[in-house]
């Protein structure tokens, strides 16, 4: 059988086109030729049913729905937070904290050297009637306790 | 088919009021079309499954687009295809074996299936689609046409193209 015949075969034996003699014919000429493997193939093919798969999981309908719960949520999140009147709400108070937070530490820093050298005193400085002191204890680096012995010195005096 | 589009309208009318029992009815009907086609694609399970569960949740998603004059299985085949498209771009087509070729124990099975995999991977995206759809699903030429949303004369024609690709590889093979 040459080329085209055989295309033409097969073409007939895929549409169930070809008589009983004529397709047992064309099996045993494939065999013959030791194609075996595209026999079969061609049987699945030509076959009226579908081939056997594996069977989808029970669980698929459980993983949609979660998918979309899931998605539902972050569609949730994602449209509060894009309403138009959010947007400048939540800039608005971002500010605000951004402006509690500066104007806390302003206040902090603004707190008088008395007060300091109190916490000071209180945490590592031992005072004398006679305005000297002795150090039993710094927790803060040196030169910030240093900063504060003339204040403390002086307050006394 | 166009009795099951009228039907299909209807779920698609509830879901779109946010019945989710609808939707559940819809992904029931439509579940093991869609999970069949991609398996013969993609040849794996898991990854049918993942791409079928994908393909509902676009569709969900969309649904406000969906347009009920025309054909919803269309639609939805067209998700899952690009879907599919998506994989093979992601994977670099790389074609997962099937898992039972892999552990299989009918050898015969497993050298067939392997060669129908062989085959589909070298026709041409718009063959395999047709290829699959006629001779693996076993769609009739009406149901192919009201898939993928075409008319009857040009599936035809696009099958017999198909066909001789087909059978060309088929020659070739040894």
């Amino acid at each position: 059988m040459n080329n085209k015949n055989f295309e033409e075969e097969i073409v007939k034996y895929l549409e169930g086109e070809l008589n009983p003699e004529k397709s047992k014919e064309l099996e045993e000429e494939l065999i013959s030729q030791k194609k075996e493997r595209l026999l079969r193939v061609l049987k699945d093919f030509s076959s009226p049913n579908p081939g056997s798969i594996p069977e989808p999981s029970p669980f698929m309908e459980a993983r949609l729905f979660s998918r979309l719960k899931r998605a539902k949520k972050k569609k949730n999140v994602l449209s509060f937070l894009l309403t138009p009147i959010k947007i400048p709400s939540l800039v608005l108070v971002i500010i605000l904290i951004l402006f509690l937070t500066l104007t806390v530490n302003l206040f902090k820093r603004s707190s008088t050297p008395a007060e300091e050298l109190q916490e000071i005193y209180q945490e590592g400085y031992a005072l004398y009637d006679n305005g000297e002191y002795d150090v039993y204890s710094v927790d803060t680096d040196d030169s910030f306790a240093a900063a504060y012995f003339d204040t403390l010195t002086f307050k006394n005096e | 088919m166009e009795g099951n589009n009228m039907v299909l309208s209807e779920q698609i009318r509830q879901i779109k009021a946010g019945d989710e029992d609808a939707f559940s009815k819809f992904f029931e009907t439509n579940r093991d079309m869609i999970y069949r086609y991609i398996y013969r694609y993609i040849g794996n399970k898991v990854d049918s499954e993942d791409i079928a569960i994908e393909t509902f949740v676009k569709f969900h998603h969309n649904i406000d687009k969906v347009d009920l004059s025309k054909n919803i299985r269309a639609y939805l085949f067209r998700i899952a295809h690009n879907l599919v498209v998506d994989f093979f771009r992601k994977y670099k087509y790389t074609v997962q074996l099937n898992e039972d070729i892999a552990t299989g124990s009918e050898k015969g099975r497993d050298t067939e299936k392997e060669l129908i995999h062989e085959l589909l991977e070298k026709l041409p995206d718009k063959y395999r689609d047709l290829i699959i759809l006629k001779y693996l699903e076993k769609y009739s030429n009406e149901d192919i046409a009201d898939i993928k949303g075409k008319s009857l004369d040009s599936i035809k024609s696009s099958l017999k193209r198909a066909r001789k690709k087909l059978v060309r590889l088929f020659n070739k093979l040894q």
